[in-house]
């Protein structure tokens, strides 16, 4: 038996004798609603303890185009939290195309929007640190850093995915929380102020993928 | 208690009741899944890696990796895809730091010294098994028309000449086995 063989049987033979069964990992639906409920507990907490919501929420909420952009957002979140579950298996409980659900709708919300802009004007105000980029960040950061150490938990095989996801669903959830609070309706303020802190966070996210969900 | 492969129809019957059993607690079962594991894999990486010692390598890579995240496996799912999942996944790891260490990098399928030192080259075939397997799986037109123009160094007339067909016809028959080649390598 050559060296390389006798190293994997001492390898197993300290593999068996350390082992101890762990709980084994939730289901991705399971996770995927308790996670949702946390987050929103502490979006909740936010909004009404730091942020507010907007003035003329409820006769906003009768608008069917701004209703149609909290619901697609909400399923955003949804799916890519459920997403992120499922890629913390090496196998993806033989899920593999499950991120082009959230992507998908991802590119409707951006046509929608896209849409809107004809009709509003492109008017790009001198960029500065508005509170609403600040607002995204304390809604944002904590919820990232919690999902990146729950998604080390697991294991997975795709871990510049696993990343998007996590941001993209952290990121549609902040959205929706900030359109509950941000009474500006402009299009490319939201595009600008709610999204940008996400879109920056998902380049370096990119950048150290494989180095973060390491395992 | 002693486990025996023999009282198992397939290697998933084996490995999903083994997996079971050691996610109740069962030590001997687990020392039976990843013994087992240790002869099924090298074997399978064998088919396509040049070196006994990356197979063995790999696999042991393999089973770490199997124990950290033995705590992702379900017992009411298949073994094998799970565990090809991992053993896919350390396999293109290994691979990729192998050649990031080696220097190579990346190198364009142009770069006719890279062939004809590697390629068409006895001495490096084994470990260049993929390129030369690419290579015998092109139509035969792109293979000589590529073989002509970027081993042997004939210009496009030359080669055009030799094979009796036209310049375009060549550029053509090149750049498709070009695209086949970085299809088949990716």
């Amino acid at each position: 038996m050559s060296d390389a063989s006798d190293k994997t049987q001492d390898l197993i033979k300290s593999l068996s004798d350390s082992y101890a069964p762990q709980k084994p990992i939730g289901s991705p639906i399971k996770q995927t609603a308790l996670w949702t409920a946390v987050l929103w507990l502490y979006f909740a907490a936010v909004l009404t303890l730091v942020m507010h919501v907007r003035a003329n929420l409820m006769e906003t909420l009768a608008h069917p185009a701004f209703l149609f952009e909290i619901i697609l957002s909400t399923l955003i979140g949804l799916s890519a939290s459920y997403a992120s579950a499922v890629l913390r298996v090496p196998d993806q409980y033989n899920q593999r195309s499950i991120t082009a659900i959230p992507l998908t709708l991802l590119a409707s919300l951006a046509l929608w929007l896209g849409l809107q802009l004809p009709y509003e004007g492109i008017s790009f105000a001198a960029i500065h640190f508005n509170h609403c980029a600040t607002e995204g960040l304390l809604l944002g950061i904590i919820p990232l850093s919690a999902a990146v150490f729950s998604a080390r938990k697991g294991a997975t095989t795709h871990p510049l995915a696993m990343g998007y996801m996590n941001i993209l669903s952290i990121a549609a959830y902040s959205y929706v929380a900030l359109r509950l609070a941000c009474s500006l309706d402009s299009v490319t303020h939201s595009g600008f102020y709610h999204s940008s802190p996400y879109l920056i966070a998902g380049l370096c996210i990119g950048f150290i993928a494989r180095k973060l969900y390491k395992w | 208690m002693q486990y025996q492969r023999t009282q198992y129809d397939t290697n998933e019957d084996f490995w999903h009741a083994m997996a079971g059993y050691a996610q109740d607690g069962d030590k001997a079962a687990y020392h039976a899944l990843l013994s087992d594991l240790s002869v099924f894999l090298p074997r399978y990486l064998m088919r396509s890696l040049a070196s006994e010692d990356w197979a063995q390598d790999i696999t042991q890579e393999i089973l770490l990796s199997i124990h950290k995240s033995f705590h992702t496996y379900s017992p009411n799912r298949p073994f094998t895809p799970w565990m090809m999942a991992i053993t896919s996944f350390r396999r293109t790891d290994y691979l990729r730091q192998h050649y990031r260490k080696q220097g190579e990098g990346s190198v364009s399928l142009e770069n006719a010294e890279f062939l004809t030192s590697h390629v068409t080259n006895p001495t490096g075939a084994g470990e260049y098994k993929d390129i030369e397997a690419a290579l015998a799986g092109l139509p035969a037109a792109q293979k000589v028309a590529f073989e002509m123009t970027k081993i042997h160094g004939y210009s496009v007339k030359e080669t055009a000449e030799q094979t009796g067909t036209t310049e375009s016809s060549v550029k053509v028959n090149v750049h498709r086995a070009l695209k086949k080649l970085q299809e088949a390598l990716k």
